[in-house]
Parts: structure tokens; sequence; C-alpha cells
């Protein structure tokens, strides 16, 4: 049997207008990484020439790249519909707790979402993540059931500050309990209590997202190509300080060619040394990486299953 | 354009996930980086089933619990790399479902047999599913040939060939394409990427060449298996997947036009084209064409556009009152005169995987792509695994089928009887409209998925005059579906009477006699038949009531000349007509009421039996009754 699309565009523009029919307030999410601005301009295509009825949202961990936050705020700008920001610390200022000024945030990220389906009253939250990327993404649906999330300030701080090994926060995913999923329908129910996340992105490869940034002309953040930086070493990757590390960091050099593979958490993206200028570059480089995509990503080596654990928590 | 996607199967601890592992592994599709999560173990030995069992319980237990999706490049014999989509599925019995959702999607299947324990009933039963719901190249990988002691000598070619052979008989009792064989070890990595020299006396291609080779096939057809080499021919199919608002519509656009969010799931739509509605069900009132006055795809303005494309289309009615147009979910096509393409009357195989049956009468509800609809179940027949391969309609009111539910990861053949006209399409290339979910009412889990056949319940209704060729059309028409494996139900006006001596040729019984015969079609459409009746039916009257009583209901008029039939007499009942020995005989002493609208006319005078039946499966065609777009009739 022949699989439904004649290309991922129409496969992902379908999911897109599915999201739209079956769910009453769907919100994309939006970090400036390649995925989510393929996202953007795939959301803009697929209900041209009317509006899409999509919003944005952003989880902003404080440890961003400034490049990247100003590429959001000027690809939101234009976007023509409502865009949120939701912030790290103000989730954490809820739930009582100081954050540490250095330590990698991506975990905490869970945190400012949640609140976010709560405060926004979200029914479907839609990202770039891709099978692709992990092998714990490699077995996602589509549309992914989730239970809302429960605000409750001290149980939510315990498990966020713990290790969260085999702890449940409300939100989170449970691969045991998925129900087959019938490409290409798309199951939009939802119990009473439930949000869906909408992986609309799920067969693209990370090559597919950059050819079609070079052939959509796409803008990216500047750090995915190479640039000159201030860094410091971990182990054998760069790392750029956060703001505000201040005199934590003793020596910090400057390099002159690195850029990013992902965009992350600062905390925890690191930088790799390459020559790659532009997007064809990029693809080349790509094409004859020995690393693999999130290879660089700090927040997923933590421990073997860092990526499912953090789904179990309501991460994308 | 998109890379092929293929499924892996078979039983449980077959080695399915280990030969996905190791395949990428020899062919460079892992990363340096990643190889630490692989190793299990203190001795630092790879295990190649955690490239794709990535679940902390997968890994625990390991076994595979839930489909994973790997995204690899193959090199082909010309050095070129072959993009493919892998799906990893579970081999277990209790995640048959979660294979069937995998297999929809892919384009061939590579099924893992472990040879040292035989061909198991799990791999039959996956092997039935992937033939019902429209694999149609399989490439049985017989794996873990390390494990037969002196597997390069001469043992192992028996074991091999005598499986081969074992597994091919399996494949041609379902009806299924033969599957291609390659023996290999995962572990070892022999005949997975290359071809391996511990095997002498096997001669064929290593895997990777195999699958390369299917995925060029793949690649090569359209998704509604045209070769990608000729512009895409037939009668288009367009899905509505959603209206913009009255907001979005242009000021330059005339009033009444609206703007629909669509699939061309088939064929090509250019504008100006005019399209009707499939869903408009049986009351031609309804239907509304539309034409097509701009595309676009994406932020480009088009002239036309082809399959497998997004595009939102402005359509511009003459009604420009109509309060609704078309509704999510409605299907399209330009061809003029389907408008009985929908039907509430729907049969097809069933696949059910909770633990409680599905029995006769219970409520379902079905989604296919972007419409919900719901159904009584109104038969059901389940053969058992010794009755042959797959359940077929062909036994479906004959023979009794073993049993009337259907139990947990079973397959069985069931008639619906839809609450609304729907589309569905028998083609396995158009997933969108031949598959759907299903659920039982007023419940949430997913419960099983059905994929319609390809010929639906209807009544076919030859009228004309004794010697006018119905029951020789009738029983042509019978012999080409049969040839489909569809067994028609045959109502000819001679047995029929032959069973009721009591009834005359009087008006009254001529009525009545039509009346009965209608209601005995209509009863046999709704459990899922296709009816052909034969019978003279000179009344307009009958003719409107049969059409009042049937579903689905084609008038095929035979308007042969009355000098014709009389030449033929093969009876001699005109000779005795003309002699006043018959009474009330049509065409010479009782009348013959010339039907209006037939939905078709046949004059055997001038068309052969061949012909002819071709006319009337044209008609089967264009009323969607054969649900197959694609296929030649
Ligand atoms: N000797 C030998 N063992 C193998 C071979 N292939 C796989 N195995 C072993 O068979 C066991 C099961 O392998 P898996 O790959 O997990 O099996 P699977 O088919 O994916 O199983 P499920 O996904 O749970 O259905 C493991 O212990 C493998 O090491 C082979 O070619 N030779
Ligand atoms: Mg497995």
């Amino acid at each position: 049997m022949n699989t439904a699309f004649a290309n991922l565009e129409a496969e992902s523009i379908y999911i897109l207008r599915e999201s739209a029919a079956g769910f009453r307030r769907p919100v994309i999410l939006f970090s400036g990484g390649k995925d989510s601005v393929v996202l953007a301009r795939l959301a803009e295509k697929a209900f041209y020439p009317a509006q899409m009825p999509f919003e944005f949202l952003m989880v902003d961990t404080g440890h961003n790249f400034s490049e990247a936050l100003s590429f959001v705020e000027r690809r939101m700008s234009g976007i023509g519909r409502p865009f949120y920001v939701r912030t790290v610390s103000d989730a954490m200022a809820r739930r009582g707790v100081t954050l540490d000024p250095i330590a990698s945030r991506n975990q905490l990220q869970s945190h400012a979402l949640n609140d976010a389906i709560t405060e926004l009253n979200i029914d479907a939250l839609i990202s770039g993540a891709r099978r692709d990327e992990d092998k714990a993404r490699a077995k996602e649906r589509i549309f992914s059931r989730r239970q809302n999330p429960s605000f409750s300030p001290a149980a939510n701080v315990g498990l966020a500050l713990s290790s969260a090994k085999g702890a449940r926060v409300a939100a989170g995913w449970q691969p045991e309990n998925q129900e087959p999923e019938l490409w290409p329908i798309l199951n939009s129910k939802l119990q009473a209590g439930e949000h869906m996340r909408v992986f609309a992105l799920s067969n693209w490869t990370e090559l597919d997202i950059w050819n079609y940034i070079r052939d959509e002309k796409l803008e990216v953040p500047s750090i995915y190509f190479s640039h000159e930086r201030d860094c410091f070493k971990v182990g054998d990757v760069w790392m750029a300080p956060v703001a505000d590390q201040g005199s934590a960091i003793k020596s910090t050099h400057r390099v002159s060619g690195v850029r990013v593979r992902t965009v992350g958490d600062m905390a925890c993206t690191a930088l790799f040394e390459s020559a790659a200028r532009n997007v064809d570059d990029v693809i080349a480089e790509l094409k004859t990486s020995e690393i693999s995509e999130r290879g660089l990503r700090m927040d997923d080596k933590t421990s073997r299953f860092s990526m499912e654990e953090r789904k179990r928590e309501g991460y994308f | 354009m998109r890379a092929p996607k293929f499924i892996i199967v078979g039983n449980v601890d077959d080695g399915k996930s280990t030969l996905l592992g190791r395949l990428m592994h020899d062919t460079g599709c892992l990363f340096a980086d990643q190889m630490p999560d692989f190793i299990e173990g203190e001795n630092g030995a790879i295990d190649f089933s955690h490239v794709s069992d990535g679940l902390r319980s997968e890994r625990a237990e390991g076994i595979t619990y839930d489909l994973a999706y790997k995204y690899i490049q193959l090199q082909s014999e010309n050095g070129q790399k072959q993009s493919l989509v892998v799906i990893d599925s579970p081999g277990h019995f209790e995640f048959t479902a979660k294979m069937v959702a995998g297999a929809v999607q892919a384009d061939f299947a590579v099924i893992v047999l472990d040879l040292t324990r035989g061909f198991r009933e799990q791999t039959q039963r996956q092997l039935r599913l992937l033939h019902v719901f429209g694999i149609q190249k399989f490439i049985v990988c017989l794996n873990k040939i390390d494990q037969v002691a002196g597997c390069g000598g001469a043992v192992a070619p028996v074991i091999y060939q005598n499986l081969i052979d074992e597994v091919t008989g399996f494949m041609a009792g379902l009806g299924a394409n033969p599957p291609q064989f390659v023996v290999a070890s995962a572990l070892r990595g022999w005949n997975v990427a290359e071809a391996t020299d511990q095997l002498p006396w096997y001669k064929g291609p290593s895997l990777r060449e195999i699958i390369v080779r299917a995925a060029r096939a793949a690649s090569d057809i359209t998704r509604s298996g045209q070769s990608r080499n000729v512009q895409p021919g037939g009668d288009p199919i367009i899905l509505i997947q959603g209206e913009a608002g009255p907001q979005a519509m242009s000021k330059n656009w005339p009033e009444g036009a609206r703007l629909f969010y669509t699939q061309v799931l088939k064929g090509q739509i250019r504008v100006g084209d005019t399209v009707s509605n499939l869903m408009a069900g049986g009351d031609a009132q309804n239907i509304l064409d539309c034409k097509i006055l701009k595309i676009f795809c994406g932020f480009e303005e088009r002239n036309q556009v082809g399959e497998g494309q997004a595009a939102s289309i402005v359509f511009e009615t003459s009604e420009k009152s109509a309060p609704i147009l078309f509704k999510r979910g409605d299907v399209l096509s330009t061809v003029a005169n389907q408008r009985r393409a929908s039907t509430k009357n729907l049969v097809g195989s069933l696949f059910w995987h909770l633990s409680e049956p599905l029995a006769i009468g219970e409520t379902l509800v079905l989604s296919r792509a972007a419409k919900e609809v719901t159904a009584t179940v109104v038969n059901i027949a389940v053969l058992g695994k010794d009755r042959g391969a797959s359940p077929d309609r062909r036994e479906i009111g004959r023979s009794a089928p073993d049993r009337r539910e259907i139990g947990r990861n079973e397959i069985g053949q069931v008639t619906l009887r839809l609450s609304e006209p729907t589309f569905f399409a028998f083609s396995p290339n158009l997933p969108e409209l031949a598959l759907a979910q299903v659920r039982r009412l007023n419940s949430a889990d997913a419960a099983g998925v059905f994929t319609a056949h390809e010929f639906q319940p209807v009544v076919l209704w030859l009228t004309g005059l004794s010697a006018s060729g119905k029951t020789t059309i009738a029983e042509g028409v019978a012999r080409r579906l049969k040839a489909s494996n569809i067994e028609a139900h045959l109502l000819d006006g001679d047995a029929i009477r032959a069973l009721r001596p009591q009834i005359g040729f009087s008006r009254t019984d001529r009525v009545q006699h039509s009346k009965y015969v209608a209601e005995r079609a209509a009863e046999l459409e709704r459990e899922g038949g296709v009816v052909i009746v034969s019978l003279i039916t000179p009344f307009a009257e009958s003719r409107d009531y049969a059409r009042n009583t049937c579903e689905n209901f084609c008038e095929i008029y035979l308007n042969t000349d009355l000098a014709v039939c009389e030449g033929r007499d093969p009876k001699g009942l005109y000779k005795k007509a003309r002699s006043g020995e018959i009474r009330d005989f049509t065409g010479i002493n009782s009348p013959y009421e010339v039907p209006q609208h037939p939905d078709v006319t046949i004059d055997t005078a001038k068309s052969s039996v061949d012909e002819a039946v071709d006319q009337v499966f044209g008609l089967i065609k264009t009323l969607g009754i054969a649900t197959s777009f694609d296929r030649e009739l």
C-alpha cells in the first residue's frame, strides 16, 4: 500500500489542517529552531490565501541564545497571529523555587509549558519534534494524547528537582499506553482532562528540513552558521556561557568558527567547530557528519533514557 | 518526493529489531556518538536490537512494545543512495493491532522468520493481515541460520527450501503475491548488508539489495498505482479537509465563491473543471455541481494540481444561496453521474483487536480520513484458519461461515449499515478513503480496522421484452464478477416463477410478482450482496417500486426490438402468443411501458454479450459500486 501523500509538505499540511478541524484552541510551539521555522511556514501555506487558525507559544528558559530570541521576535512579529512567551523563571517562581542561574533549565521547560496549557486552555499543542531525532521520539504518534497538567506547586517542584526517574508528572507521555494510530486517520477525540500533542513533522529527517529551508529560502537563527564566539571547553565540546554566568567561568576563549546543530537552552546546547557559512554548506556538512543530530545536546546525556524521561514529564 | 516505507514484521523474538539494527550498523546509518547506548553487558558487545528498542521497558524486557520509525539511506548498485523509512513492529500477539497500524502505511514488508522455529501461527496471522490491508510486495528473511548446525553444508539448504515451499504455499492460499526469500543471520550480519561467503549454497542477493530494488519499484509508481512516467489519468478524487471562513474571501471573487482546503488523492484537476460531490447519496436533488475557480498550492496560484498535493480551492456554484456547499470529509470528482457513489450498505474486511468479540447487531463508529459515521453490524462471517486463507466474500450467504462474531486479533467479513451514505474506496492506494478506524459507540478506545471491499452491495435490475437477452447478460455479468471473487445473486424471472406456480400473467399478478422479487433483492442487498435481477418488469410502477425498495438500484433497459426478440423466440413463446395460445404476453397482447430514465440502455441486436457486459460494468464503475478507481474493470 502506498502511503498517503506525494511529499512531506503535503503530508504535514494534511496534519495541520486536521489539527485545525479537530481542536478548539490549537497552538504551535515556536522555539526559533529550524524545525519550528519549517512548521510555521507550512502552517502559513496550509491555509493560504486565508489565515491559519493557530496561535504561537514560546517557552523562554532565560538561557536562550540572544540571536535565537531576536530571530523569534522578528519572525513572530510578521506572522499576524497571537504570540505568547512564557518563562521558566515565572513558572518556578509560582512554585516558590529560586533558580540556579547557571544550571540547565531545559528540564524545567515542561513546567512552563504545562502552566501555559492550563492558563491558555490549550487543547492541542503542535510542535516540530521529529521521529528521526531520538529513539524515544521514534516511537511517537502524530496525534499523541496527554493528561492535562494539574497545577499543584508542591508536587510539581518535588518532581522537577528530583532526577525524576520513573516519576510521573501530569501531562506526561505514557508510551506503554498509546493506542494504535491508523495513519492517515488522525483521531482528535479527547477525554475530559486531556490535550493533544501534535507532531506535524514526524516523518521529516534533519536533511529534509535543511533542504526545505534551502528551497523555500527560509531564514533561520544565525547561530546555525559558523560564527565567532566566546566559549569554554567542556570535555571535547564548546559551550557558550549563559548571560548571567559572569565570573563563574574563568577561562573563555574566542573561537573563530563555531555553530550549533540544534537551538536549545545555552546551558545544554554545545557548539562545534565548523566552517559552514550558509545553508548549502550546512547540507554538505550534514551529509558527511559522524555525529548524530542531538549528539551535542547535554540534556540527552543525563541518562540513557533522558528524552523518554523528560517526555514522561510533559516535554515535547 | 517521499521516501518509500517498509515494515518489518514477524513472530516475537524471530529477530526483527536485531535485523534492523544490524542493517543500519553495517550500512553506516548509525553515528559514533550513539554507539555506547547500544552496548550491553561487560564485554562491550553491541546489542543490535537496542537501535530501535529505545524505551526503557523494551530494553528491560528484551521485546519491542511499539512501532519504531527509522529513517535510513541504503546504497544501491549504481552507488546512489536510496532513502527509506523503516517501521520496526512488535511481533507479540498482544501488539498485533500496532503491527496493523504500521502495515497500512507501508509500501512493502520484510517478514522475519526464525528458521529454527519454523512458520508459526503468529507469522501466518501477520501475513494474512498484510495481505488484507494491501501489502503487495513481501520479502521473507529466514533468520538465525547461524543456529543451524553446519549451516554452510548440506542440511541447511534443505531446511531453507522446505520453509520456502511452506510459506509460498500459504501465500498462494491467500491469493497473495509470491514472496521473495533471503536467508540471513542478523546476529552475525550474514546476507544483511552484503552477501556472505558463509553460506556457499545461497546464490541470491543480500537483504539490502532486495530492499533497495523494492524501494525503487515502489517509488516508480505513484500512489494510485500508475507509472510516474505517464500523466496521471482517470477520474480525479478530491478530499475536503475543511472550509475557510467568509472573512477569507477576496472581494475580487464572485458572489457565492467559497474557499476549501483539499487533498488531491488521485488524478488531476484544473481551473474550470466542474466537480460533483460523491457523498450526495442517491437523491439527485442534493447534487450541486460546482466549478473550480481558483487553485492555490501553498502561496502559488495554479491552473491545475495533481495527485498527492494539498490544494486550497475556490469553488463557485450557480446556486449562490446554497448554505452548505461541501462538508468536511466530502469527496469530489469531475465524473458526471456519480450520483450514487456513496452508499449506506457497506461490505469489507474488519480486523478486531478488543478482547470482547464483535457481534452482529452492535453499533460501531467508523472514522475514515476527515469523516466519522456510525454503522450497525448487519452480518459477520469469520472463517476458521483451516478454511483457506482470507475471509472471502464468496463465502457470504453460501456455505455457512465458522463463526458469526470476530474475536481478538481476528479478521472477518462484515456487512455494515451506515447512518448516512458515505463514500468509501476500495483501492489500497487510497488509504484515506479505503480504511476506517473502528470504535464501539460511546467508547473512546480503538477497537478495529475496516477496509472496504471492491464491490459494494447493489441491485442490477434488467428489464426488457422476453428474449431481449436479460438472462444471458445477467449470467455474463455474474461470470465476470466471479473472476473478482464476487458471487452475485441471480434472481431470474422464470426461475422464481417456477417456485411460485400460483402467479399468473395478469397485470395484478405481474405487479405482485415483481414486488416480491424487489423485496427479495433488497433483502439480499442489505446483507451485502450484489444482486442481478432479470425480469421483464413491463410496468413503470413495478420498476419504481423496486427503485424505492432497494438502496443502490440500477435500471438496465434492454431495448432490443420486438421483431428481433420475436425472431429469436428461443422458447417458442412468441409463436404461441401470436397464435393466441398464450394470453397476456408482453409486447404482443400485453403492454411494455418503456423506461423513461434507465441508468443504461443496451440494444442486444447491436452489441455482443461481451459489449453488453462491458456497458453494465461501466455503469457499476460510474456509480461507484465498484469502489476501485484504479483498476480497469
Ligand atoms: N543466533 C541468532 N540469534 C539472533 C539472530 N537474530 C536475532 N537473534 C536473537 O534473538 C533474540 C530476539 O531478537 P529481537 O531482535 O529482539 O527480536 P524481535 O523479532 O525484534 O522481537 P519482538 O520485537 O519483541 O517481536 C535476541 O536475543 C537476538 O539476539 C540471529 O540471526 N542469530
Ligand atoms: Mg523487536
